[in-house]
């Protein structure tokens, strides 16, 4: 996780404007509009992206797929494009303007095409099967990831200068710069081939055999057994980046005159630590969610098919060497919304925490 | 402590003279760690609060004022340290604690119900993310007012009594609210427990002349409706003429001189305290002398000037002065006119013993240190 | 991050200036190895590793034939590191596999950085629409998970050449330099040379490249090597994932063929799947340490807390 430092407050200044921007400026000041509007134009972009990389780029999969039908099965140019229809959702006898939206209405109704590789399975279907699994463990890990990483950090900062705050440090660096995917083969090589502690074979897959999802104690506490590996990583990688953060963050809250107005009021310094101090360093953590979001699933593309752990991200991994362009356009869409949508839930409790923003204020 | 003498001048009177003391402050030092050593920010202070006074602690910035505030409420950033020194406080029930001993539980318990405080730039010292009405409540319940609606009732009055909407602000947050205003709230804030001592820090300082008047009236009110000590920490004569009844001159983390207010502008007996009047524009008076600084600066607490630390900026400067610190004693024919000065009796309100002292080489050297 | 000790760099036409520069550099540069001992060990580690990825091939000459005797052997005599799957020799594939990891990584740190520095300065200099217009799509491909918009771009394109990695590589990692680098230009415009410049009417490019960016540059670099670390991380990625034609040597495709070729779950192999994993880690920890101990330097306000 890049931890940079930046504000990403969109400052507009020009003394004369046209009126359209003037209104979308004004617009704009609203934080959750300003989010919401974000969030839209990313997913329309990943929609659009994809229908140019399929659509547009010269040898583009339709075209390939295509002719592949044409040369190795005979087909008519017709009978090939009614198939990529049916794959792709897409219609390549229509201008490319109604290709476009006829594309985004399929989208609309969630029909996002057959996958190529596994013939007559839908790709929502595909999806609504292995999403579950990554939400649950990669919503864990991140949430583990920034609970554990905010309280070692404010640990660090109140001892700071001692054996506790320079041997977190350290932990810290020495985390946040292994790649998540070198520390998932070192799991697996060091505490499960080497020396055996982990049964890392028995704990692939998204449950154990005869386990069957349900409101019961056994479906979740093996669930959780399942996804302990991959959580445990997404953790691991991430909180070295949070504690840094945090620890510098409530340093210069500790350093704020609210803080020695609490104590002389005879607030409990257990309050002051919550109320005071942690709440307002916790703040400019959120700007760094964006990002940290984007990592801990981007993660899942390689951590999940080392841990054989049958989520979405394994699913992407399978499509992306078996170059299943329906299928991993479809996840690709999906994982962008998911990571929108987290990161809308993000800015909604962001808000919620930071009265200033909530108000539009200084 | 402060010798006791029988009244024989009545225009140095109080209306508290035969007040209790309630906080007796004795040779107290307080010192910052700093790479190049311990710096002396506060230096054998002593002296005594009666019950119901409003002290003014009068300097530069750097004379130690905020510190010793700071030390006596055991706020003084990590890096400080009370090195020796004694605080004595005697709360309503007579019961007497010394605030540098006693432990912190007993210490936070105190808080608030004895003394509060009002900060330095009060924009800052309301949590951002908290309601007014919250950092009411918390500091209520830190002390054990368990009724949210007793809370809210006395928080409501305390911000009419400070002239703020009571309604309005108590649901605001400080950023919808103005530097004043913020100011307001904190007065208000820290009279919730109904505290005996309460200490100002530069209560007006960051204010906007306006905004500071009324503050100021607002202080005054304030003490004639509750009768609480004040000790307020301030560089600003003018404010000291308005709401003290005593004024402490600090220098250097020493005070200089201690006496009733009229008599630090009237009949001020240490030439620090001269000079600092000659250096404002007099606030009562026709008597329009022209304004003359001190020469020199402040100067660098790691190294004091021997003897009487003002010696170099003095104008009255004499071997003894660089020779020996002088004790801060009464004055001859006064009940409570303190001041630590070798040459007490020569020193007039005259300007132009200013205007032709030299500055000494040492005091040069100050300035630039 | 706003201070810049902009004097630590010595202009281009000073040169009377220059020596006492050195001069000063020089007993500096003591003052921080006595007091930053982790920092130097880190540098010195850094550079060894470079060392080896650039002169590796060269002291290691010669091919690496296969061996079906000698497959996925502990270490032995004659291979230190023990052998791959093919039998192939793991230290020579530790010498020769850095060069081109290194390359990419430094193209793409490259590339990536003149992305964010042009478009970041500009938006802050030129502001207004071009600002919006740039902030906005900054946002919203900062938003996609930027490791799986690299695997599927990746999926489309047949990745050849080392350019057209470090091209693709560079076109996912931008985003966050970019908005770093624009509010450091926001603050930078406020300050008085800036504002001399744009009132003599210097024009942009002139006032970017001759005020702006001058006063940044130690902040690139930092960032620079911070980019380098996310090329490498990009680029094993991307071997992972089975996207990069796999010949020749690399650490990326020793990693790779280790998972795919199920020496992962192999006892004797732990030495061979353990040399390019220290590799990386050893790379990527040095990096992160050496980007910090710059910033310790050039930014010394950070040191105190």
């Amino acid at each position: 996780m890049a931890v940079a430092a930046s504000t990403d407050k969109v400052v507009i200044h020009h003394p004369e404007r046209p009126a359209i921007w003037k209104s979308l400026a004004g617009f704009s000041q609203n934080f959750l509009v300003r989010r919401l509007f974000r969030a839209f134009l990313t997913i329309f972009f990943v929609t659009t992206l994809i229908f140019f990389l399929v659509r547009l780029l010269p040898g583009s999969p339709i075209e390939v797929y295509i002719n592949q039908q044409m040369t190795q099965y005979g087909y008519s140019y017709d009978q090939a494009s009614n198939q990529a229809r049916a794959l792709f959702a897409i219609d390549t006898n229509q201008p490319l303007v109604i290709q476009y939206f006829n594309y985004l209405g399929h989208l609309a109704q969630g029909d996002m095409g057959m996958s190529i590789q596994s013939p007559g399975t839908s790709v929502g279907s595909i999806i609504a099967s292995r999403l579950p699994w990554t939400l649950f463990s990669v919503g864990l890990g991140l949430l583990i990831g920034f609970a554990v990483g905010v309280g070692l950090g404010m640990v660090m900062a109140y001892k700071r200068g001692t054996w506790i705050d320079s041997a977190l440090t350290s932990i810290a660096s020495l985390t946040h710069s292994i790649p998540n995917y070198i520390l998932a083969l070192l799991v697996i090589v060091i505490f499960g081939v080497r020396l055996g502690w982990i049964p890392f074979t028995d704990m692939r897959g998204s449950l154990s055999s005869g386990v069957h999802p349900g409101w019961t104690f056994r479906f979740f506490a093996d669930a959780l057994y399942h996804a302990s590996l991959p959580i445990a990583v997404y953790v691991l990688t991430q909180v070295g980046g949070w504690m840094l953060l945090m620890k510098s963050s409530t340093i210069s809250a500790l350093e704020e005159d609210y803080v020695t107005a609490a104590r002389a009021r005879g607030i409990s310094e257990f309050r002051v630590a919550v109320l005071y101090v942690g709440r307002n360093a916790i703040l400019p953590l959120f700007t760094q969610l964006t990002i940290a979001i984007g990592f801990v699933v981007g993660g899942s593309l390689l951590i999940e098919p080392i841990f054989v752990y049958e989520g979405i991200g394994a699913e992407l991994f399978k499509a992306i060497q078996g170059r299943d362009y329906t299928l991993l356009q479809g996840i690709f869409l999906m994982i962008t919304t998911c990571v929108v949508l987290a990161n809308l839930a993000a800015d909604l409790l962001y808000s919620r925490l930071d009265p200033r923003i909530r108000t539009g204020g200084s | 402590m402060v010798q006791q003498q029988p009244a024989t001048q009545p225009e140095d009177s109080t209306r508290n003279e035969n007040a209790p003391v309630i906080l007796s402050i004795e040779n107290m030092s307080v010192e910052y760690k700093t790479p190049s050593g311990w710096m002396q920010a506060v230096r054998n202070v002593t002296m005594d609060i009666r019950a119901g006074d409003a002290v003014a602690l009068i300097g530069e910035s750097g004379s130690g004022k905020s510190t010793l505030g700071f030390a006596l409420l055991r706020m003084l950033p990590r890096t400080a340290r009370i090195s020796s020194g004694t605080a004595i406080y005697r709360d309503r029930n007579g019961k007497t604690y010394d605030l540098t001993e006693i432990d912190d539980k007993t210490f936070r318990r105190m808080r608030w119900r004895e003394f509060s405080m009002v900060f330095q730039a009060a924009q800052n010292s309301l949590n951002p993310v908290l309601k007014v009405s919250d950092t009411f409540l918390e500091t209520g319940r830190a002390h054990g007012m368990r009724s949210r609606h007793e809370i809210r009732q006395k928080a409501l009055k305390l911000l009419q009594m400070v002239q703020l909407d009571p309604d309005r602000v108590y649901n605001s947050f400080p950023h919808e609210l103005s530097g004043g205003m913020r100011q307001r709230v904190s007065i208000a804030l820290a009279l919730l427990l109904d505290p005996q001592l309460i200490i100002l820090d530069e209560p007006t300082t960051a204010l906007d002349i306006i905004t500071q008047r009324a503050i100021i009236d607002v202080v005054k009110n304030l003490r004639d409706e509750f009768d609480f000590t004040m000790i307020f920490i301030s560089h600003d004569l003018s404010l000291a003429a308005e709401l003290a009844d005593r004024v402490a001159t600090m220098y250097a983390g020493e005070v200089v001189e201690y006496c009733n207010v009229r008599e630090t502008f009237y009949n001020p007996h240490h030439p620090y305290t001269v000079g600092l009047l000659n250096a404002v524009p007099p606030i009562a008076g026709t008597d329009f002398t022209p304004l003359t600084a001190i020469p020199g600066a402040t100067p660098n607490l790691l190294h004091i000037p021997s003897g009487c630390a003002f010696h170099p900026r003095c104008p009255y400067a004499t071997d003894i002065c660089v020779q020996e610190d002088p004790p801060l004693v009464l004055l001859e024919g006064t009940r409570n006119h303190l001041v630590a000065c070798h040459h007490h009796d020569e020193v007039t309100k005259d300007p132009e013993v200013w205007e032709k002292m030299e500055v000494t080489a040492e005091a040069q050297t100050q300035a630039i240190g | 991050m706003a201070e810049m000790s902009v004097g630590l760099e010595p202009q281009v036409g000073q040169s009377a200036v220059i020596a006492v520069d050195e001069r000063k550099r020089a007993s500096w540069l003591r003052a921080f190895v006595a007091r930053n001992k982790v920092g130097t060990f880190f540098f010195i580690l850094l550079l060894a590793i470079i060392i080896l990825a650039i002169f590796g091939p060269w002291m290691m000459p010669g091919d690496n034939p296969t061996n079906v005797a000698l497959i996925l052997s502990p270490p032995v005599s004659g291979h230190p590191l023990g052998t791959d799957y093919m039998g192939k020799d793991v230290l020579y594939q530790i010498f020769h596999g850095g060069r081109s990891l290194l390359l990419v990584a430094f193209l793409a740190a490259l590339l990536s950085t003149v992305i964010a520095v042009v478009f970041g300065t500009l938006a802050a200099i030129v502001g207004g629409r071009t600002d919006v217009v740039i902030t906005v799509i900054t946002d919203v491909v900062l938003t996609v998970p930027q490791i799986i918009l690299l695997g599927v771009l990746a999926a489309y394109v047949t990745l050849n050449s080392p350019i057209l990695l470090a091209v693709i590589i560079a076109a996912t990692s931008w985003t966050t330099l970019l908005r770093a680098i624009r509010s450091q230009v926001l603050s930078l415009k406020e300050r008085e040379y800036v504002e001399a410049a744009r009132m003599l009417d210097l024009g942009m490019g002139r006032i970017m490249f001759s005020e702006v960016i001058p006063n940044m540059m130690t902040y690139i670099i930092i960032n620079f090597v911070i980019a380098m670390t996310g090329g490498i991380f990009s680029q094993i990625f991307l071997y992972f994932l089975g996207l990069v034609p796999l010949s020749g040597d690399n650490w990326g495709l020793m990693i790779q063929q280790a998972y795919s070729k199920g020496a992962l779950f192999y006892k004797d192999s732990m030495v061979y799947i353990l040399s390019p994993i220290v590799m990386i880690v050893l790379l990527q920890l040095s990096l992160v340490m050496v980007s910090r101990s710059l910033e310790d330097i050039f930014n010394p306000r950070l040191r105190e807390s």
